[in-house]
């Protein structure tokens, strides 16, 4: 993020039945955790002039706001031929995040892996929304099954993101974080970097939680200008 | 009118042959499940045990299985169980149904070379490769003993792992190549011919959009020739579509089974013998295949 100075900072789950599209008849279970990524995507949106989304898929694609996205790979239905291209899926939940809360100014994708320090331009009033998880490995019904590591793994980036701790987002056990098959541990990362000095001036968490055994958190910072 | 079903679909032969029974491709068979393990999603060690395994292989053949399959490892993630356990588990069963029901076809649903070889030499039939070419020589064991081998698509996933966010550009067309591939080179290592199927591997690597995706193409996987073979019985996406756990999913399974027999699809692995028989043998008289086992109304 070269001579950046975004003017804050969101965290929303990777989890594609945050659309409810994907969820179908179970959408509503989910509207509390959804309702919070509401939220901090307005927050955002009132505070810059531009959204970057930021995940870390795998191919390091940057994309503008002529992109779209879908999920029918995931089954849902195909949408009539679309010409424009297309981010990937998790990129995609905060495509579809933004369009929900009405953002009609600028945006862009950005997919951070493989390198997590990948460089992103951001002009003088950006905002980031990050996509990602924590562990997946939360309880027995978990994707990836139980692990005893996951719940403290998880609790030590809950505090991170509720106190605003850079460092020690940033400082996240990378081998570790693919063992608990956390999905947010890269993108984080590249975001600890990124920021580098700027100074949190106010951080909060909106959603902890794990209702299918992977770790949500949604979370909001806003940054020192 | 132009009017197109399973039976007017080349196959790849004649008749599947498994242990003494031979299908033809209009028939249509059941496979009881039989665990022979204490903590399978549905009947959560009912069958747990040679004795009770045994018990269960005699009640489904009684109610008109076609074929039983014995699996040792449930599909879910806990505890490991290694080769050794596995056979524990499953060697006596396959010999004590050998011993009891001569003419049983006899499968074993395993990922495992050395587990087929050993319930082979113990009379098994067919290997039911159920996470889909995991092992790359389970189909040169079951190429030696001259047993079927059911081929699966199970998304390439680790047994018993369970999918996460997975996504398919094409699940249909995917997984019917993946199919096909693992059938040829089942046959490349020496399996029958006549011995091999495709089954389609509902919610093994795969969301429950999909798996309802691939039941609606079944005609396409009955298209590549080779039998289909289907385990619907009281799974997650039946589960899913109804909102409801696995006692009460025998009504969607049942649809789900209807549909895809008439699309094509020929073996069907079930937990509920009865109803699957008589769900099948409905839509095999539907499609004129079978005739009436009582023919009195309005005729006498």
């Amino acid at each position: 993020m070269t001579g950046s100075t975004p003017t804050a900072v969101g965290f929303i789950p990777a989890a594609p039945l945050l659309v409810p599209q994907v969820a179908g008849g179970s959408a509503s279970l989910d509207d509390e955790l959804r309702d919070a990524c509401r939220d901090v995507a307005r927050r955002l949106s009132e505070s810059a002039d531009e959204i970057v989304v930021a995940a870390a898929v795998g191919d390091g694609g940057r994309w503008t706001d002529e992109a779209t996205w879908g999920f029918e790979g995931f089954g849902v239905d195909r949408r009539p031929a679309d010409a424009r291209p297309r981010v990937p899926w998790q990129l995609g939940i905060g495509g579809w995040l933004l369009d929900d809360v009405g953002w009609k100014g600028p945006r862009r994708y950005v997919d951070i892996a493989p390198e997590h320090s990948a460089d992103v331009d951001l002009s003088a009033r950006s905002a980031v929304l990050v996509v990602g998880d924590a562990s997946a490995r939360r309880n027995e019904k978990a994707p990836g099954h139980l692990d005893d590591r996951a719940a403290p793994f998880d609790a030590a980036i809950a505090r991170a993101v509720a106190t605003g701790d850079v460092t020690a987002l940033g400082s996240l056990d990378a081998p570790l974080a693919a063992e608990l098959m956390c999905t947010g541990a890269q993108a984080w990362r590249w975001l600890a970097t990124a920021i580098g000095g700027q100074r949190v001036v106010a951080a909060e968490l909106l959603a902890d939680t794990a209702p299918y055994g992977v770790g949500y958190l949604v979370g909001y910072w806003r940054l020192a200008q | 009118m132009t009017r197109l079903y399973h039976a007017e679909v080349p196959s790849v032969t004649d008749h599947l042959r498994w242990g003494s029974r031979a299908f033809a491709p209009a028939d249509l068979a059941v496979m009881a499940i039989v665990n022979a393990t204490p903590d399978s999603f549905y009947d959560r060690g009912r069958t747990f045990g040679t004795d009770k395994a045994l018990e269960r292989v005699a009640q489904v053949l009684d109610e008109g299985a076609d074929i039983v399959d014995i699996g040792g490892v449930k599909a879910a993630p806990g505890g490991t169980v290694d080769a050794a356990e596995e056979l524990e588990r499953v060697l006596p069963v396959v010999e004590g149904t050998r011993a009891r029901h001569p003419d049983a076809v006899i499968s074993v649903d395993t990922w495992r070379a050395e587990v087929a070889d050993v319930v082979c030499r113990a009379g098994a039939d067919v290997i039911n490769d159920a996470w889909g070419g995991v092992d790359p020589d389970l189909a040169a064991v079951a190429a030696r003993h001259g047993v079927g081998l059911v081929c699966t698509h199970a998304g390439r996933q680790t047994p018993r792992t369970r999918p996460h966010r997975i996504w398919y550009d094409d699940i249909v067309g995917e997984t019917t190549a993946y199919l096909v591939d693992l059938a040829e080179s089942a046959v490349a290592a020496g399996v029958r011919r006549d011995g091999i199927v495709i089954d389609p591997a509902h919610d093994f690597g795969k969301n429950s959009r999909h798996s309802l995706q691939l039941t609606r193409a079944t005609d396409v996987l009955r298209a590549t020739g080779w039998p289909v073979l289907m385990s619907m019985s009281r799974k997650d996406f039946v589960g899913e579509v109804l909102d409801l756990p696995p006692d009460d999913r025998l009504e969607g399974t049942l649809a789900a089974t209807a549909v895809a027999a008439w699309l094509g699809a020929q073996i069907f692995r079930a937990h509920d013998v009865t109803a699957t028989r008589r769900v099948l043998a409905t839509v095999s008289a539907i499609r004129g295949d079978r005739d009436l086992a009582l023919g009195r109304r309005a005729l006498a």
